[in-house]
């Protein structure tokens, strides 16, 4: 008992290391690119999200490392995934990283030329056209595969990547799983996804969704399908998601001054 | 007993401050108490109520979350919404007291955060029905020492004045009494095609986020203000009627001005003069000394850029009036007791070296930037040019103003460099001049 307790009581390990000339302390475990955010040293990411599992797929979060034992001996990393360690050497926005970076966005450009975000970004860097071909009929996905792991932390598992290679594509294949939740097109950094909603429906990955209205205010709250999904999850009886959030929380200031509407 | 927020129904004048308050404190740009984590709720004379996050013990919403981005901070006790959202809503269906909701516009989760520790809901009741105290305040008679802010006459009035803009149920019912069918509650943005043989682009500008000028500190500590927020603290319908300090209320009596933020700089990448900080930092000295007679007001800059006629004289008229003018770069500036800050700054004209400096507000003149957006406004064919500083480029500004790189396109106003607004105004009439005669000459090749 007085183990855990001690293991407790003490601080997480603390590790020393230089960002761009700084020297920052910062927790073991962390990733380069959380501390650098930390400490607000800006580094251009697309794939990441700090709720879900970094599997660096765009490869804008490049910086050079080195170790104080070995400064000469430099090397690219992505900081999404390359946890800190002491004496760490970290450089953001050298020359090396800023040319790999522009190479980085030159590919992004000729596979997603009509997106906003990325011409943006682009600007940023000085990239202003790419020399390698533009893809035909492009859409504005850079398969992150950030609404493929949204959907699997949603417990839905509805979104897959399918096929290998330069055919690969984002994809719903067994329409009955998807519940339209809508949590992939919020979190798209491209905004790749279309979603429409309309006269109480809700159209999204080919599949047509019907909004369910609170029943007190006619507001809607979600599809049936999010919903079941939600109450299967969290064990909370359905009914009680009938209601929408104003609705409840009206009902709830009402009642705290003893008056049932 | 820790301090919570307390609510007395009897001293509540239904004024909505509250919720004013706390939009205002968390949404980025504008006041929207649509979305203001607490609701007073008044239904006639039957329910009058304030409704505010529990933040429970054992909280549905955070035992429901996927990815564990609300965590309970153990300074203020509060359940944070941290970045790890992936905003799958399912916190706003599980909290059985509706305290959690997702905003549609910035599309994100809100829900209250006790504003780290000092609820502004709390700060800005006027007649303290809602309090962040360890026990109650007590009745209304009984309390004749607190001085109030509006007596009660004053408050009620107010709170008729309200519209209850807040309130919206999404009925519907607005839809249907419309005779000119022009409310729509699912309207999406659309693109609509227009055939035109000539474009003004007049963009505008964007403006300097403070944030990234890390030393001065704006965003970290409180009585750190951008000019723009200093606006609304010293317009004729300024909050409260006062110019106060956004920490503590208290009314400022040493503020300094802190020119050229965000620009010439080469640090945040701008070595462009934005011609008009100099300017509307001098007129809100003038403001500030109609409001508060007895404050000390202080401009740091680098040059005082007052070209053009009677702007001089401006300038002038102002330091005689008694604002201080220190030549001197800001170089940071760090927290003091008491909520004030200190600036660190060169005396230049003085010679005396690093200085530094006590104010109790400090305003950030910040500085104008260009609008990208302007330069992916043409994506098929050829692209709008932009100059060495990412303003689309007018080609020869000097004997051919506003023409673009591409036919046809006029760049207007702060599109293509920083004008002030009577400058705008001239070189607007000039792209329409350039337009009205680009489609005249196309109409007579025809």
């Amino acid at each position: 008992m007085t183990e855990v307790n001690a293991a407790r009581d003490t601080k997480p390990e603390t590790v020393q290391m230089t960002i761009n000339g700084n020297s920052i302390e910062t927790e073991k475990g962390k990733t380069v690119l959380e501390a650098a955010r930390e400490n607000d040293i800006e580094i251009p990411t697309l794939c990441y999200h700090p709720g879900l599992e970094s599997i660096g797929a765009c490869r804008l979060c490049l910086v050079e490392v080195a170790k104080s034992s070995r400064p000469g001996r430099k090397r690219l990393v992505t900081s999404c995934l390359f946890p800190v360690e002491n004496g760490l050497i970290v450089d953001t926005q050298s020359n090396v990283v800023r040319q790999h970076r522009k190479i980085v966005l030159k590919l992004l450009i000729a596979r997603v030329p009509d997106s906003d975000v990325i011409r943006r970004l682009a600007d940023e860097y000085g990239v202003q056209e790419s020399r390698y071909v533009e893809r035909e009929d492009a859409d504005k996905c850079i398969m992150c595969g950030t609404c493929v792991r949204v959907c699997n932390a949603m417990g839905a598992n509805a979104l897959v990547t399918l096929s290998h290679g330069l055919d690969k594509y984002v994809d719903v294949p067994n329409k009955n799983a998807c519940i339209g939740c809508l949590a992939c097109a919020l979190n798209c950094p491209t905004n790749a996804i279309p979603f429409e909603e309309t006269d109480g429906k809700r159209r999204i990955w080919g599949k047509e969704f019907d909004l369910v209205r609170c029943w007190a205010s006619g507001e809607p709250i979600g599809t049936l399908e999010q919903i079941w999904h939600f109450a299967k999850r969290s064990d909370i009886p359905i009914e009680s998601f009938l209601k929408s959030d104003k609705v409840r929380e009206r009902e709830d200031a009402a009642e705290s001054v003893g008056v049932k509407l | 007993m820790a301090k919570q927020l307390i609510y007395t129904p009897d001293r509540c004048v239904d004024c909505k401050n509250c919720e004013i308050a706390c939009s205002f404190i968390h949404t980025k740009d504008i006041t929207k108490p649509a979305m203001s984590r607490v609701r007073a709720f008044t239904y006639g004379d039957i329910v009058k109520s304030v409704t505010v996050c529990k933040q429970c013990e054992d909280a549905l919403c955070q035992k429901v979350c996927p990815t564990g981005a609300l965590v309970r901070n153990p300074e203020t006790g509060a359940i944070d919404r941290t970045d790890k959202c992936i905003l799958c809503k399912m916190c706003t269906l599980a909290c059985p007291y509706g305290n959690i909701h997702l905003d549609p516009i910035y599309d994100e989760i809100v829900k209250c955060d006790l504003c780290g520790g000092d609820p502004a809901c709390a700060m800005f009741c006027p007649t303290r029905a809602l309090v962040w105290a360890d026990e109650p305040v007590p009745d209304i008679k009984q309390d004749a020492q607190i001085e109030h802010v509006f007596n009660e006459e004053e408050a009620r009035y107010s709170a008729n004045r309200c519209l209850d803009c807040a309130d919206c149920s999404e009925c519907g019912e607005c839809i249907k009494a419309c005779p000119a069918d022009a409310i729509h509650f699912d309207m999406q943005p659309e693109e609509l095609e227009i055939e035109a043989n000539s474009v003004i682009v007049s963009t505008g500008f964007k403006l300097f986020d403070a944030h990234l000028k890390t030393t001065y500190g704006f965003g970290k500590y409180p009585n750190v203000v951008t000019a723009m927020q200093m606006d609304r603290l010293v317009s004729p319908t300024k909050p409260f009627n006062r110019t106060l300090r956004p920490s503590d209320g208290k009314a400022p009596d040493n503020i300094a001005f802190v020119l050229c933020t965000g620009s010439r700089d080469c640090t945040i990448g701008n070595p462009l003069c934005s011609r008009v900080c100099c300017m509307y930092s001098i007129k809100q000295a003038q403001l500030i000394m109609g409001s508060l007679p007895l404050a000390d007001i202080t401009i740091y800059y680098i040059d005082i850029r007052a070209f053009g006629k009677g702007y001089e004289e401006f300038y002038q008229q102002s330091e005689e009036m008694g604002v201080y003018f220190v030549k001197g770069r800001v170089a940071k500036i760090e927290p003091a007791e008491d909520g004030n800050l200190s600036v660190f700054y060169e005396d230049i004209e003085g010679g005396s070296g690093q200085q530094q400096m006590e104010h109790d507000l400090v305003v950030l003149s910040v500085g104008l930037l260009p609008n990208m957006d302007a330069l992916h406004l043409f994506n098929n064919g050829d692209r709008l040019k932009s100059d060495a500083y990412s303003y689309v480029e007018e080609i020869n500004e000097d004997t051919d103003p506003t023409r673009t790189s591409i036919n046809g396109v006029f760049a207007a106003g702060t599109t293509s460099a920083a004008r002030d607004i009577p400058d705008s105004i001239l070189h607007a009439g000039a792209a329409a001049v350039q337009a009205a005669g680009y489609i005249h000459q196309l109409k007579a090749s025809r």
